[in-house]
């Protein structure tokens, strides 16, 4: 390993590697659609891990009350006031391989449950996000579509 | 809709409130002052997210307390400010949400201000009375995350700063 080629070769190799993992981990940021349409989720990166919150609701009204939905079945009383609009579905994910986030949890507002969820990244527009309890087996996935959102 | 945010946190005081709680453990509060973070322009109306890191350095409070308690056993958030900047107000946004991140802690969020009042400078947050927070105070470092709901675009930056307030036990 004297040889300075063969220095240079290995700091080139772990160089490119480090580059190539943070690439692919940051593959998973940008705004998401669900397969049922009704909302858009942006994936962002906060220290090491990835966040999803909404960004768009297809019926941001709450049809009872005429004013902007809430998280009103939050387990959490205090926390039943926090506008559905921005809020953080997807949680806590950990950059696991190649096209797979994992240990993150997905909530489903319409009945205030967190579920253990992964993420697999079928092609750069397309994931699979399961959600489940317990084991994966037990789960359901849904396909997400990538989306570019512009200014109107 | 991009916002890259993370300004640093100007200033941190520790403040510390010797209790003795019936053999339970010893309580402290910790106060985070001018936790600062920037929305970055253009912003969009809807749902705008923005960060600051904040390093946590118990010592000095385990000190105080005399303490070697190795670590924190429940932590609450009893008080959460936020200011506007310059001379942005209340009225240029619906809600403020406020979450704590950790690199190996789950987010939680903390508390909320839905609808703000107008024409203010500061905000007061109510408090989740279930979020359990205390692992984020084992943590050398943890991400303060805050979620405006902006009314209208925005084309200069928005700046915004926190003092929040725990009570920790040991």
């Amino acid at each position: 390993m004297k040889n300075p080629i063969n220095l240079f070769l290995l700091f080139t190799l772990l160089f490119t590697s480090t580059i190539t993992f943070a690439q692919q981990a940051d593959d998973l940021v940008g705004v998401w659609e669900p397969s049922n349409g009704k909302v858009r989720v942006k994936i962002e990166k906060i220290g090491t891990k990835y966040f999803g919150r909404i960004v768009w609701l297809k019926a941001p009204i709450d049809s009872v009350t005429n004013k902007p939905k809430v998280d009103k079945n939050n387990p959490d009383e205090a926390l039943r006031n926090v506008p559905l609009k921005g809020f953080r579905l997807l949680k806590d994910f950990t950059f696991k391989s190649a096209g797979e986030w994992t240990e993150g949890t997905i909530y489903d507002p319409e009945n205030g449950s967190t579920y253990s969820c992964t993420i697999k990244m079928k092609n750069k527009n397309t994931l699979d996000i399961r959600g489940y309890i317990g084991i994966s087996a037990f789960g359901r996935t849904d396909v997400w579509k990538r989306l570019e959102i512009k200014k109107q | 809709m991009k916002i890259s945010t993370l300004l640093s946190i100007s200033f941190f005081l520790i403040a510390i409130v010797l209790s003795s709680c019936g053999g339970s453990g010893k309580k402290a509060t910790y106060k985070i002052e001018k936790a600062s973070f920037n929305l970055e322009a253009p912003l969009f109306s809807g749902a705008n997210s923005t960060q600051a890191e904040h390093k946590l350095d118990l010592s000095a409070i385990k000190k105080e307390l005399g303490t070697d308690a190795s670590e924190v056993k429940s932590a609450k958030l009893i008080k959460a400010v936020i200011y506007f900047q310059d001379s942005a107000s209340t009225d240029l946004a619906n809600s403020i949400v406020l979450s704590l991140a950790g690199d190996k802690v789950d987010m939680a969020q903390v508390a909320v201000a839905n609808p703000l009042e107008a024409g203010k400078k500061e905000v007061i947050l109510k408090g989740s009375s279930e979020a359990e927070i205390a692992e984020f105070f084992n943590q050398a470092m943890m991400y303060i995350v805050l979620d405006v709901d902006l009314k209208n675009d925005k084309e200069s930056s928005l700046k915004l700063s926190a003092n929040l307030e725990f009570e920790l036990e040991f």
